[in-house]
């Protein structure tokens, strides 16, 4: 099947799933995924590896427009209301998830080098799907607020612990005595300075050129076609760079939404034209996913899938509490914050490049729960949102959360 | 533009220090540096993209089989030949590719492919010049043709694997990743697709063929600048559609390059008819014979020379086996016999080691750019063999004589298996 059909056939069945799944009250974003792991090559293989890789850059773009669309939650006057205890959450639920984990990974025996790693790892929230769960059920209020400043402020978090843990693992490797110092905390301490710094930077750079051109076009097809191009050219660059195209498109959307009159109606703009995009990343998302991989989960993938699990759960809640959040919040972010996908592969691709003596530990871990965590995350965001009742479409007199919308 | 806090001077300055920011931040950033084989890569976002399906897809061991089964596909393409000790890849039916031999290679040379099959292959192109060598083979049942790609038809990162076949006839790999193409010079092959990857090159690899994972032929492993390089499509095509002229012939054969002299060069090796010897190349008939730079032949079994075309008997396809020539050195005549065709002699001593010659002559440890030995190629690292004949093995004596000379010398220089001459003009 050449990439066209394929296209075309993704599109198409993606609608369908959506459309059933919504049936047992499912969020859409399941259906494209499922989809997607019924097309893709571990099911019937319609999709096939080639048509995957042909089709990677539509994900590049609606990655990019996803983050850019939740760069917005960094807006001056939102961060001034509710910046530090965002934070705050983020940093309650990042330690005790990354914490839960590290502590039962060296339980069980392992090295703390792979604690530390899967420890910063278990902090990635998977920004796309919890954004679409929060669009498609049109959560508004205090948890969706909350859960979109979360899951920009936690991937960064979670790209600073891991960058960290590399760090210490590195200076423990390259540790030649006091003399080479200096050497080793450069090499080791660097790329966290260029991922955050330099990836901001360049975000700025493309954000202010976005913010500047938009004054000049009118048109809202002229408007998408200046946002199109600049989140390309964000990602290509960081990517030339070396930096991380995460926090560089989260930084185009904290840019613009601060620089720019037109943000509101660009954002606007923006989720009326995007869901063919995001279709068609989430049924990639699918067919990348090997289901057969959760067979091979073993103790420390259970450690990894509960310890995660517990740690966002009652790190959100008592974050939430002390910070005297709303009650629904309290009760209800950390089942929205269960989705991981994307960062957690991507490090740990870069685990087999750097570490590879860990990879093979590590491979299977990460895979597996991925995978059982990309599937249930958008269900137990989407119960969240309905069950703390901020759902456009609120929930049916029955009082189920399976209620049909 | 918002107004407030949006002052252009304050935002000039933060786009300033943004730019700052990554221009300085780039030039700190560690590079990965291609020509550092122990650099770890770090991947093209296209292979992490493409090892993440891998990875879901397969588990650790599913992609060793996958790599396999690849291998097995590429099987009946890689053979092994007997005399040279290295590998070959079938390019088509009718044409195997391998490295440039170590020394001379004999014609014909036998092929061992997958199983029992064993193949006659003749050299049609080879040379120590060149990084790679065309070998004819005889093969009855023709295989299908090998498909095969440029460099530019996959991208950076891509991964690959390096395919040849061991002494026992079992088949060997290395994985690695395409990190970009370049245009070298490689010897005579210029300018030659090289392809630079993460694949650790090793001799064992010498003829290796190099494939995506697709299956499709990249390059073959050959010789480039005293080590290994992988070659690309498009040089090996370049080099098969090579016309062969005179030079490259006795190159090829004898290794040996010969030419017409110019007035100076008559005068300082006292001459006045023949042709001279510039170039030899050692583990080749012209070497083993005893020619050696500066050396003039005069006649080839008594036919007199005049031009380099009075050779093309040396290289004609029914060329005898053994030829007589006359060569004179300095104004003093011999006779020489140059064999067609090498003797077989066993590779190692009765007692299992084959144990290097001392080298001779004297290291040139510095070359002045604008020296007459810059101008005749000479490089730091090259042996500095004879002058005007004379060998020297200790630098004060050679120093002493080139301060002694007067006019004209003629300087023999010898760099790994190339034996050269010129006339070093004294100023």
């Amino acid at each position: 099947m050449n990439e066209i059909i394929s296209l075309g056939v993704i599109l198409l069945l993606a609608l369908l799933a959506g459309h059933l799944v919504q049936i047992l009250g499912l969020p859409e974003v399941t259906g494209y995924i499922l989809a997607g792991v019924v097309l893709g090559p571990s099911v019937l293989g319609w999709v096939s590896i080639e048509n995957l890789q042909a089709l990677g850059v539509f994900s590049e773009v609606a990655l990019g427009l996803i983050l850019f669309s939740i760069g917005s939650v960094f807006e001056y006057r939102l961060l001034v209301r509710s910046g530090t205890r965002i934070l705050w959450l983020t940093l309650a639920e990042s330690t005790l998830a990354g914490g839960l984990v590290a502590v039962g990974i060296l339980l069980l025996g392992q090295p703390w080098q792979i604690a530390f790693l899967l420890g910063a790892i278990a902090i990635a929230t998977a920004p796309a799907s919890t954004l679409m769960v929060i669009r498609e059920c049109g959560g508004r209020g205090p948890l969706s607020d909350t859960l979109t400043g979360i899951i920009a402020m936690n991937n960064i978090c979670c790209i600073i612990a891991f960058s960290l843990a590399a760090s210490a693992i590195d200076l423990s490797a390259n540790w030649a005595g006091i003399g080479n110092l200096l050497p080793a905390l450069f090499q080791a301490i660097f790329p966290l300075f260029w991922q955050l710094l330099g990836s901001v930077a360049l975000g700025f750079l493309v954000g202010l050129m976005l913010a500047a051109w938009s004054t000049q076009v009118v048109e809202t097809g002229e408007m998408l076609i200046l946002l199109a191009g600049s989140i390309l050219l964000c990602v290509g660059l960081a990517r030339w760079f070396g930096l991380s195209t995460l926090v560089a498109s989260l930084a185009v959307g904290a840019t613009m939404v601060n620089l720019s009159e037109r943000s509101r109606k660009l954002f606007d703009t923006l989720g009326g034209t995007d869901p063919p995009f995001y279709a068609i990343f989430f049924v990639i998302v699918g067919a990348d996913l090997d289901v057969s991989s959760i067979k091979d989960i073993g103790s420390l993938g259970l450690v990894y899938l509960v310890g995660r699990s517990v740690g966002k759960f009652l790190g959100a809640r008592l974050g939430a509490k002390l910070l005297n959040l709303d009650a629904n919040v309290q009760k209800y972010l950390g089942y929205a914050l269960m989705a991981q996908a994307g960062l957690a592969i991507g490090l740990m691709l870069s685990i087999e490049q750097r570490y590879p003596d860990y990879y093979p530990v590590m491979h299977a871990v990460i895979l597996s729960s991925v995978t059982i965590c990309e599937m249930f995350g958008p269900v137990s965001a989407r119960f969240a949102i309905i069950r703390a009742g901020e759902s456009k479409s609120r929930v049916a007199d029955t009082g189920s959360i399976w209620a049909l919308e | 533009m918002k107004r407030s806090s949006r002052d252009p001077r304050y935002l000039a300055v933060l786009a300033l220090a943004a730019a700052a920011i990554l221009l300085v931040g780039n030039r700190l950033r560690p590079v990965r540096n291609v020509e550092d084989g122990a650099a770890q890569p770090v991947a093209a976002e296209s292979t992490l993209s493409q090892l993440t399906r891998l990875t879901q897809r397969r588990s650790i061991e599913d992609r060793v089989e996958f790599v396999r089964q690849l291998v097995a596909n590429r099987n009946p393409y890689i053979y092994r030949l007997s005399s040279a000790g290295q590998s070959a890849v079938l390019w088509n039916a009718a044409t195997l590719i391998t490295a440039r031999p170590n020394g001379y290679m004999p014609s014909p040379e036998s092929a061992t492919g997958p199983g029992t099959t064993l193949l006659e292959a003749s050299v049609t192109t080879a040379g120590p010049q060149l990084p790679l060598a065309i070998l004819a083979t005889s093969l009855e049942r023709p295989p299908l043709r090998i498909e095969r790609v440029a460099a530019g038809g996959f991208p950076d990162g891509s991964w690959m694997l390096a395919l040849w076949r061991s002494t026992d006839g079992s088949l060997a790999w290395s994985e690695g990743q395409y990190l970009q193409s370049r245009r070298t010079n490689c010897g005579d092959l210029m300018p030659a697709q090289t392809l630079a990857s993460t694949i650790e090159l090793s001799p064992k690899m010498a003829g290796a063929g190099v494939f995506s994972l697709d299956g499709v032929l990249i390059g073959v492993v050959g010789r480039c600048d005293g080590g290994l390089a992988i070659l690309g499509v498009q040089a090996i095509e370049l080099l098969s559609g090579r016309t062969n002229d005179l030079d490259d012939r006795l190159l090829e054969r004898y290794g040996m390059r010969v030419g017409i002299a110019d007035d100076d060069e008559h005068a300082a090796l006292r001459f006045q008819q023949g042709l001279l010897v510039r170039e030899v190349w050692k583990g080749y008939q012209a070497y083993a014979s005893g020619l050696r730079p500066g050396d003039v032949i005069l006649s080839v079994d008594r036919a007199g020379l005049t031009s380099p075309d009075d050779l093309q008997r040396l290289v004609l396809p029914v060329a005898q086996e053994i030829f007589e020539l006359q060569v004179a050195s300095l104004g003093r005549r011999r006779t020489v016999s140059l064999r067609a065709r090498p003797e077989v002699k066993p590779h190692f001593a009765s007692a299992g080691v084959l144990l290097a010659e001392k080298e001779p002559g004297v290291l040139i440890s510095k070359v002045a750019g604008e020296s007459s030995f810059a101008a005749m190629g000479a490089e730091e690292g090259d042996r500095l063999l004879s002058l005007d004949g004379r060998a020297f093995d200790d630098p004060g004596a050679a120093g002493s004589y080139l301060e002694r000379a007067r006019g004209s010398v003629w300087a023999t220089v010898c760099r790994d298996e190339r034996v050269w001459g010129a006339l070093i003009s004294h100023e």
